[in-house]
């Protein structure tokens, strides 16, 4: 049984990086990025803030470290975009249904929780997707970036490689990915009300080119 | 108990047509619509067909009916383009993992469902949005129609009236649409193998944002099939449900997989109580508007709470039922009670 002060309902976060096989030499940079997420957001959650805005903090953070797979760090797709995908959702005090808001495919957005939480907020739609995603973006005040300022190390130099060349698009482009999936993030917390919320953040499946290339490199 | 034909397992189709106020005006249509894809798709079983063609059949069929909201007879979003979502599902002999292929705001395809189809069969990814659908689409030989192909009536008026306007979008393009859904359609059956399938359709809510998905092409929400292993129930008994509605609410409270867990933990109650469960909890929880279906091994079932849905069962031991009142539904439980 967990250690309870009883005057207290218990409260805190839980968060994750991504279950694959994470290389060695990747141990670290995780640690320190799960480190900074979680520090940060039981701070937040210690001054009583709601769960919503912990989830949301703990994972826009996580999107910022590049060895996420997630925001910035994500991978290219088969034709050299970057497509992301969060979801964010709360049940409010009181309340038994879910508020959700999520985004899917959506491109050139630095910080994709943070647009699935105004989806949230409008209390209407659950789920924007492609064109539709980065169009409700910019009407709800986001900024489009430039695909570079998701992309670091390899998938900078592969999107260099791709822009050079005429034609993305090949029948390879939808053979099924032989590259496992990469770090995912994600966070779930309770907070000092008892208020649960959830997010989670990823770039997707980075595809087969990567593999062969990284594999070269070693 | 099912007076059950020792010598030949349960199997049939369940289809529907939207759950909504189904105006007096389109009834006839619907009903039309809901027999020709019963018939059709029945004839299918009969004849041994795999569960996964025949209810790939019975959705292309009202996807081409106009008077449903899925395929041609799809509704506009707000800045004039038809976006379409589909999801198709199996489980095949011997397996308890089910295959999936949906898409969701595909453009210019006739028949979604048929792309979902050649999702599911490549056997990799589960879900393509947006362009990528459509590239997937061409990249897999289907054709791009024109948008006024997928439209009807007062749509095709509007959208000939949008063309000539300059500029489609503006900021009441992601105001939350006033308008309530309307007919999604949908199939559920189980062949003469005992394997199960599902398959929906939809052109999603009128008016609504570019870009938005409702619960159709997401499994557990619009469609979700299931097979029981021996620890849980008997081997190898299956049931599957498709849902119409209000999509985030059916979103929220996971519809089809709530009719399937509802069965699952009460299955002596049988598959129509668990239809009726679902959709309690799905009031009572999010005070959701919506239909279900469902079919399984041991029976079927269907619920709604929504003024009124379109439905059509026919299996080996009931005779075909197609209704779209409340009151049809009556009839169908009378007509059930008496083979369950």
């Amino acid at each position: 049984m967990a250690e309870e002060n009883k005057e207290e309902a218990f409260w805190g976060i839980i968060i994750h990086g991504g279950a694959w096989a994470i290389p060695d030499d990747l141990v670290q940079e995780h640690l320190n990025g799960i480190n900074k997420a979680l520090e940060n957001s039981f701070k937040l959650l210690e001054n009583g803030e709601n769960a919503l805005e912990v989830v949301q903090t703990a994972v826009t953070i996580l999107e910022n470290e590049p060895c996420f797979d997630a925001g910035k760090g994500s991978f290219l797709n088969s034709i050299g975009q970057v497509e992301l995908d969060a979801i964010i959702a709360t049940i409010e005090t009181n309340k038994i249904a879910p508020k959700i808001g999520s985004v899917a495919a959506l491109q050139r957005i630095k910080n994709p929780i943070q647009v699935a939480r105004s989806v949230l907020n409008q209390n209407s739609t659950i789920l924007y997707v492609g064109e539709g995603a980065q169009l409700f973006a910019i009407n709800n005040g986001f900024e489009l970036c430039q695909v570079e300022e998701l992309l670091v190390g390899r998938e900078l130099e592969r999107f260099n490689e791709l822009k050079s060349q005429l034609n993305f698009q090949s029948k390879d482009a939808f053979a099924p990915p032989i590259v496992p999936p990469r770090g995912t993030v994600g966070a779930v917390a309770i907070d000092k009300n008892g208020t649960i919320a959830v997010a989670v953040s990823t770039g997707g499946t980075p595809k087969k080119v990567i593999l062969f290339y990284y594999y070269f490199i070693i | 108990m099912a007076e059950e034909n020792k010598e030949e397992a349960f199997w049939g189709i369940i289809i529907h047509g939207g759950a909504w106020a189904i105006p007096d005006d389109l009834v006839q249509e619907h009903l039309n619509g809901i027999n020709k894809a019963l018939e059709n798709s029945f004839k299918l079983l009969e004849n041994g067909e795999n569960a996964l063609e025949v209810v790939q059949t019975a959705v292309t069929i009202l996807e081409n009916e106009p008077c449903f909201d899925a395929g041609k007879g799809s509704f506009l979003n707000s800045i004039g383009q038809v976006e379409l979502d589909a999801i198709i599902a199996t489980i095949e002999t011997n397996k308890i993992a089910p295959k999936i292929g949906s898409v969701a705001a595909l453009q210019r395809i006739k028949n979604p469902i048929q792309v979902a189809r050649s999702v599911l069969n490549q056997n990799s990814t589960i879900l393509y949005v947006g362009e990528g659908a459509q590239l997937f689409a061409i990249n897999n030989g289907f054709e791009l129609c024109q948008v006024e192909e997928l439209l009807v009536g007062r749509e095709l008026e509007r959208f000939n009236e949008l063309k000539s306007q300059l500029n489609f979008q503006s900021k009441d393009a992601f105001a939350p649409p006033i308008v309530p859904p309307r007919g999604t359609v949908g199939a559920v059956a189980i062949d003469k193998n005992g394997t199960i399938a599902v398959a929906v359709s939809t052109g999603g809510t009128p008016k609504k944002p570019p870009g938005r998905v409702g619960d159709s092409p997401l499994w557990g929400a619009g469609a979700y099939i299931k097979k029981f292993k021996k620890t849980e129930l008997k081997n190898g008994i299956v049931i599957g449900s498709a849902a119409t509605g209000y999509g985030e609410d059916l979103i929220k409270n996971l519809i089809t997989r709530s009719v399937c867990d509802h069965f699952q933990y009460n299955q002596q109650q049988g598959i129509q109580i668990a239809t009726e469960n679902a959709i309690k909890e799905l009031e009572e929880t999010v005070q959701g508007l919506g239909g279900v279906i469902a079919i399984g091994s041991n029976g079927f079932g269907l619920s709604f709470n929504t003024p009124r849905m379109a439905f059509g069962i026919c299996t080996n031991q009931t005779k075909p039922i197609i209704g779209i009142e409340k009151t049809d539904l009556q009839n169908f439980l009378i007509n059930s009670k008496t083979t369950f």
